[in-house]
C-alpha cells in the first residue's frame, strides 16, 4: 500500500474530524517507516489536516543518517504523542529490553524545536509508580517547554490471555491494576491539572 | 386585523391577518444559547402522577399488553366522559385529556375496518358488541371493505403474497400532523370562521367531482372543529378563545392533539413541532414573574406523559408489523430558521428533559432536527441524553429544510411533512428483494408457487449473469410500480370517503399539499445480491418445480455499508430507477410521488415472507431495516457504515432514509465527556455529508441478553432501544425480533 492509497482511504472520514481531530499514525511503532509516515503526513497536511505521531520513541537515534528524514517528518507533524514509561534507564531497560536515553533526547529536542507534545506515562504499581519514579518524571516535564497534555495510563491485565495463548510466560503476572486513589495521586504529582 | 387580549406581548402582524403559526414563531421566539443548568427536577405532583402511571404500565404489562378496552362505545370527540389519570385529584394533572374515560383504556374505533376492531377486541380476550358488527358491514361500511370491493385479483394476490406490504387498507393510514398549535394561538372560533369562509367559496359555484368532495371535507372539518370545543369544554375549558398562558397552550394543544386520537388510529399519529411555540407563551409567563422554571417543566413533563399514555387497539398481526405497541407520536424539536437563527429554545431542552425526569421512553418519539449549526451546548445535551437514554433520534435538518422550510414536522417515524400545509399519503412498502426473486423466477412466488406477477421468461442459465439480471429486474420492477402505485391510490380514495381525518384537517390549510409516501423494503438485501451475481460466482438452486429456492456463491464480492463504491453505486441506482419507475403513474389526488427506505421492526416480518437471496440470506431471515446495511455485511467499522448510506441522496428518498446504529459506550470514549464530544463529532459529519437519519443507541449487547432473559429486572422495566424510526421498549418485542436487535452489529470500534 502507498501513502497515497492509505490517504484516499482516511480521507472519507474527514467529515467526522472536523473542527478538532485529524489524523495519527500509531503503532507498532510508526518510526520503523519515516518516509512512509512522511508522505503519509505531507498529503494529509496538504489537505490542511492536524498530523498526529503515537510513538514510543524507540527508535530515535541522533545521528545524521536518523536525523535527516525524522526532521523530515517533524516538518509535516503537528504533535507527537510520546510514551515515557520509566525515568530510570536501567528500569526502562528491564521493562523494555532498552534504555531510555535517547526517548528522553528526542523529548528535549522537540521541545527545543517548539513541537507540541503530549506524553503518556503507563502506571504499573509497584513498577512505574513509585514516588521517585513520578517525581523524575514531574521534573523532567517541567524542563520540556512544549507539554500540552500528559497523560496517566492506568496498566490493565487485559493483554494476560494473549500471553497465555501464545504460551509465553505473562511477565507482569500477579501486577494489579492500580487503584483509583493510586491514580489520582499520580496524577497529583505529575501535575496532571497544570496541562 | 383581528386581536385578542391573550395576545398582548405578542409581536408580528402578518399571523394575525391569516392563520400562520410559522410567522408567529419567528417574529416571537427566543433562541438559547446556554446549557442544561436551568432545569428543574420533577415536581411532586410530577412524581405522583408518574408513579401512578408507572404502576397501570405494569398492570398493563402483566395483563398481556392491554389494560382495558372499550366495545360498546364507538370512539368520537365527544364519545366519552372526561378521565383522568389521578381522579381523586383532578388539580394533580396540570395538562388533561384522555382518549377515553380512563387511563390506558383503548377506544373502539371501526371506520378503518369493523373487522379488525372486533378482533382487536377478541384477540385480547375482550367480547364484541355484535350490533357493531351489524351496522358497520350491513347499514354502514367501513374503510376495510371499501377497499377490497375495488382490488382486482392481481392487487389481492401481490397483497396475500407479500411483495407489497404493510398497507394501510385494514388499519388506519396516519402520517396526517394537524396543526395542533393552531387551537392554541387562534382558539377554535377563528379557526372555523376561516374553514366556514374556504366553504362558502369553494368552487365558486361549479360543481363537479372535486369541489363537492372538497366541500363535503370542509363540512365534516366544521362539524369537527365543533365536536372539540364541546371536547374541551366537559373537562371544564373553552378554546373557542385564544389560549391565555402557558398552561393553556399546553392544554389547548393537546385537545387539538386528543381530537385526532380519538377519532383517529392511525400508524402513525405524529405530535408535530411544538417546542418553539410553546416556549413563546412560557417566556412571556416567566418574564411577567406568573411562572417558575419548575413549573415550566411541570407542564412540558405533564404534557408528554399524556403523550406516552396513547393507546389504540390492534390486532397480533398488527403488532407482528410494529411491534412493541408504537403510535409514534412523534415530537420534532430544535432545527434552523430560515433567516439564519437556529431555533433551539428552553423548551427544547425541556422536552429532552422529560427523559431525565421520567425516565426512558419510547413515546413521544423525540427527533432532533439536527445541524453542525446548532449551539455546541444543544448538541452536546442531546448526546448526553442519547448516551443515557438511547431514546432519541436526529434528522439532518440542513438536508430537509430546503425541501420543507422550517416548520415542518415529522409525521410519521423519519417522514418530514410541512406543518398544517401538507399531508401524506402513506403507502407502507414494496419488497424489492422478492422482486428480484420473482424476475429470477419468472414472476412465481417460489414461497406459495403462486405467478403474481407476469409471466415473464425465467433465468434458466447455470450461473446468474449480471446483465441478464438486471435487465429482467427492471421489467419487474416496472411492473412492481405500476401496481404499487394503482393499490395506494384504492386505498387512499377509500380512506378519504370512508375513514377521513376531519379533525386533523380541520387544523391544516384548505389548500393542502400532499405527498404520497411509497417504501422500498429489502434494500440492503438487493444491492449485495446484485453486487454477489456482478463479482462473485452464483449458481442458483432449483427445486423439482424448476424454481429457484437458494444459491451457492462462490468468491468474494463488496457489500453495501463498507464504503465501497462498488456496492455504493449499486445502492444509489436502486434508489432512483425504483423512484423513476413509480413517477410514472398517476397517484390519487395529483399527489407528489416520494419514496424511503425504512422498514421499522416490519423488517422481521417481510423477511419471513422472503426467500433466499443472491447474496447468501437465508429464507425467512429478517431483511436488514430501513437503509442499514445487511447482517454481518459491516466490516469495516461504524464510520464506514455512516458514508455508504450517506451516499443515498435524500432527494430521491423524500420520505426518508431510516438508519439505525448500536455503539458500545466503550467505543466512544473513555469518560462520560470524550463520550458526548465524540458523539456529537460522529452526527456532524454523518449529516454534513447530506444523510438524513440516524437512530443512535448506546449500550452493549450484553445489556441486551440479559434484558432477554431477565425482563423482570427492575432495570429493564424502561429500557428503551431505537430500532427503524422509532423507540419500543426492548422487552415488549417478541422474542423473535428481540433476537434480531441482537443479531444487529453493534459496533465494538469507530
Amino acid at each position: 500500500m502507498t501513502a497515497q492509497d492509505l490517504w484516499d482511504r482516511a480521507s472519507r472520514y474527514q467529515s467526522y474530524w472536523k473542527p478538532r481531530g485529524g489524523v495519527t499514525l500509531s503503532g507498532g511503532e510508526p518510526m520503523l517507516q519515516l518516509d512512509f509516515c512522511t508522505a503519509f503526513f505531507s498529503l494529509a497536511k496538504a489537505a490542511g489536516v492536524h498530523t498526529a505521531l503515537d510513538t514510543s520513541g524507540q527508535p530515535y537515534r541522533e545521528t545524521p543518517s536518523f536525523l535527516a528524514p525524522f526532521d523530515a517528518l517533524m516538518r509535516v507533524t503537528d504533535l507527537v504523542l510520546l510514551d515515557i514509561k520509566a525515568m530510570d534507564s536501567a528500569l526502562h531497560q528491564r521493562l523494555t529490553g532498552h534504555p531510555n536515553e535517547s526517548i528522553l533526547q528526542m523529548a528535549r529536542r522537540l521541545s527545543a524545536e517548539g513541537k507540541e507534545l503530549w506524553i503518556r506515562h503507563v502506571l504499573v504499581p509497584g513498577i512505574t509508580g513509585s514516588e521517585a519514579e513520578l517525581r523524575a518524571l514531574r521534573r523532567f516535564l517541567d524542563s520540556l517547554k512544549t507539554v500540552s497534555r500528559v497523560e496517566v495510563l492506568p496498566y490493565h491485565a487485559m493483554g494476560a490471555g494473549k500471553w497465555d495463548a501464545l504460551g509465553i510466560r505473562y511477565p507482569l503476572a500477579g501486577v494489579r491494576p492500580p487503584t483509583p486513589e493510586e491514580i489520582r495521586r499520580a496524577e497529583k504529582v505529575l501535575g496532571i491539572a497544570k496541562w | 386585523m383581528n386581536h385578542f387580549d391573550q395576545w398582548n406581548g405578542f409581536k408580528g402582524s402578518i399571523w394575525k391577518r391569516e392563520i400562520n403559526v410559522a410567522d408567529f414563531i419567528k417574529q416571537n421566539y427566543t433562541p438559547y444559547d446556554g446549557d442544561a443548568a436551568f432545569l428543574a427536577p420533577p415536581t411532586k405532583d410530577t412524581q405522583l402522577l408518574w408513579d401512578r402511571l408507572s404502576s397501570l404500565q405494569k398492570e398493563e404489562r402483566r395483563k398481556g399488553g392491554v389494560l382495558d378496552m372499550d366495545a360498546d362505545v364507538v370512539s368520537t370527540l365527544t364519545s366519552h366522559a372526561p378521565g383522568y389519570l389521578y381522579p381523586e385529584d383532578t388539580t394533580k394533572e396540570k395538562v388533561v385529556g384522555l382518549q377515553t374515560d380512563a387511563p390506558l383504556k383503548r377506544a373502539f374505533m371501526p371506520f378503518g375496518g369493523i373487522a379488525m376492531a372486533q378482533k382487536a377486541l377478541t384477540t385480547n380476550g375482550y367480547r364484541e358488541n355484535e350490533h357493531f358488527g351489524k351496522i358497520f358491514s350491513e347499514y354502514s361500511r367501513t374503510h376495510n371493505d371499501a377497499v377490497f370491493a375495488v382490488y382486482t385479483p392481481d392487487m389481492v394476490k401481490a397483497r396475500h403474497n407479500k411483495i407489497i406490504t404493510g398497507l394501510p387498507d385494514s388499519y388506519g393510514r396516519g402520517r396526517i400532523v394537524g396543526d395542533y398549535r393552531r387551537v392554541a394561538l387562534y382558539g377554535v372560533n377563528k379557526l372555523l370562521t376561516q374553514k366556514q369562509r374556504d366553504l362558502h367559496y369553494c368552487g365558486s359555484g361549479e360543481m363537479h367531482e372535486d369541489v363537492i368532495r372538497q366541500r363535503e371535507e370542509l363540512a365534516r372539518q366544521i362539524k369537527a372543529l365543533e365536536s372539540m370545543k364541546l371536547m374541551a369544554e366537559s373537562y371544564g375549558f373553552d378554546i373557542s378563545q385564544p389560549a391565555k398562558d402557558a398552561r393553556e397552550a399546553v392544554q389547548w394543544l393537546y385537545f387539538g392533539y386528543l381530537a385526532a386520537i380519538k377519532t383517529q388510529n392511525g400508524a402513525a399519529m405524529s405530535v408535530g413541532r411544538v417546542s418553539t411555540f410553546l416556549d413563546i407563551y412560557i417566556k412571556r409567563d416567566l418574564d411577567a414573574g406568573t411562572l417558575t422554571e419548575s413549573d415550566a417543566q411541570e407542564l412540558i413533563d405533564h404534557f408528554v406523559m399524556k403523550l406516552r399514555m396513547v393507546k389504540f387497539a390492534r390486532v397480533p398481526s398488527y403488532n407482528q408489523l410494529f411491534s412493541g405497541d408504537p403510535v409514534w407520536a412523534t415530537l420534532a424539536i430544535a432545527g434552523l430558521g430560515t433567516d439564519g437563527r437556529h431555533m433551539v429554545t428552553k423548551t427544547d431542552f425541556r422536552f429532552l428533559h422529560t427523559l431525565e425526569n421520567m425516565g426512558p421512553s419510547p413515546e413521544p418519539n423525540l427527533t432532533v432536527l439536527y445541524s453542525s449549526r446548532l449551539p455546541q451546548a444543544f448538541r452536546r445535551y442531546c448526546a448526553k441524553i442519547s448516551i443515557d437514554t438511547s431514546s432519541i433520534q436526529y434528522e439532518n435538518d440542513d438536508a430537509m429544510r430546503p425541501h420543507w422550510g422550517d416548520d415542518y414536522a415529522i409525521c410519521c417515524c423519519v417522514s418530514a411533512t410541512q406543518t398544517g400545509k401538507e399531508i401524506q399519503f402513506f403507502g407502507a412498502r414494496a419488497n424489492l428483494a422478492k422482486c428480484l426473486l420473482y424476475a429470477i423466477n419468472g414472476g412465481v412466488d417460489a414461497k406459495t408457487g403462486q405467478q403474481v406477477a407476469p409471466p415473464l421468461r425465467p433465468i434458466t442459465g447455470e450461473t446468474l449473469e449480471y446483465d441478464e439480471v438486471i435487465t429482467r429486474f427492471m421489467l419487474m420492477m416496472d411492473w412492481l410500480a405500476g401496481l404499487y402505485v394503482n393499490t395506494l391510490n384504492v386505498i387512499h380514495y377509500m380512506h378519504d370517503k370512508y375513514y377521513y381525518e376531519a379533525a386533523q384537517m380541520a387544523l391544516i390549510d384548505t389548500d393542502v399539499r400532499r405527498t404520497f409516501a411509497t417504501g422500498i423494503a429489502g434494500f440492503s438485501h438487493v444491492v449485495d445480491s446484485l453486487c454477489a451475481i456482478r463479482y462473485a460466482k452464483v449458481t442458483p438452486v432449483r427445486d423439482e418445480r424448476d424454481l429457484v429456492i437458494d444459491y451457492k456463491i462462490e468468491g468474494d464480492f463488496p457489500r453495501y455499508g463498507n464504503d465501497d463504491d462498488r456496492a455504493d453505486e449499486i445502492a444509489v441506482w436502486l434508489l432512483g430507477a425504483f423512484l423513476e419507475r413509480l413517477r410514472r403513474h398517476e397517484s390519487y389526488r395529483h399527489s407528489e410521488i416520494t419514496t424511503s427506505i425504512l422498514t421499522i421492526t416490519s423488517n422481521v416480518v417481510y423477511g419471513k415472507a422472503t426467500g433466499a437471496m443472491p447474496d447468501g440470506r437465508k429464507s425467512g431471515e429478517p431483511l436488514s431495516p430501513g437503509a442499514n446495511p445487511s447482517y454481518g455485511a459491516e466490516k469495516s467499522g461504524l464510520l464506514a457504515s455512516l458514508n455508504s448510506v450517506a451516499k443515498l441522496p435524500y432527494h430521491w428518498a423524500l420520505d426518508g432514509i431510516s438508519n439505525t446504529q448500536t455503539i458500545s459506550p466503550s467505543a466512544l470514549g473513555h469518560e462520560e465527556s470524550e463520550r458526548i464530544s465524540n458523539l456529537v463529532q460522529v452526527m456532524d459529519g454523518y449529516f454534513s455529508r447530506g444523510a438524513h437519519h440516524l437512530n443512535v443507541n448506546v449500550f452493549g449487547v450484553e445489556k441486551l441478553r440479559d434484558a432477554m432473559e431477565h425482563p423482570e429486572k427492575e432495570e429493564y422495566a424502561n429500557f428503551t432501544i431505537r430500532v427503524s424510526g422509532y423507540a419500543v421498549k426492548f422487552i415488549d418485542l417478541t422474542r423473535e425480533q428481540q433476537l434480531d436487535v441482537i443479531a444487529r452489529s453493534s459496533h465494538a470500534h469507530m
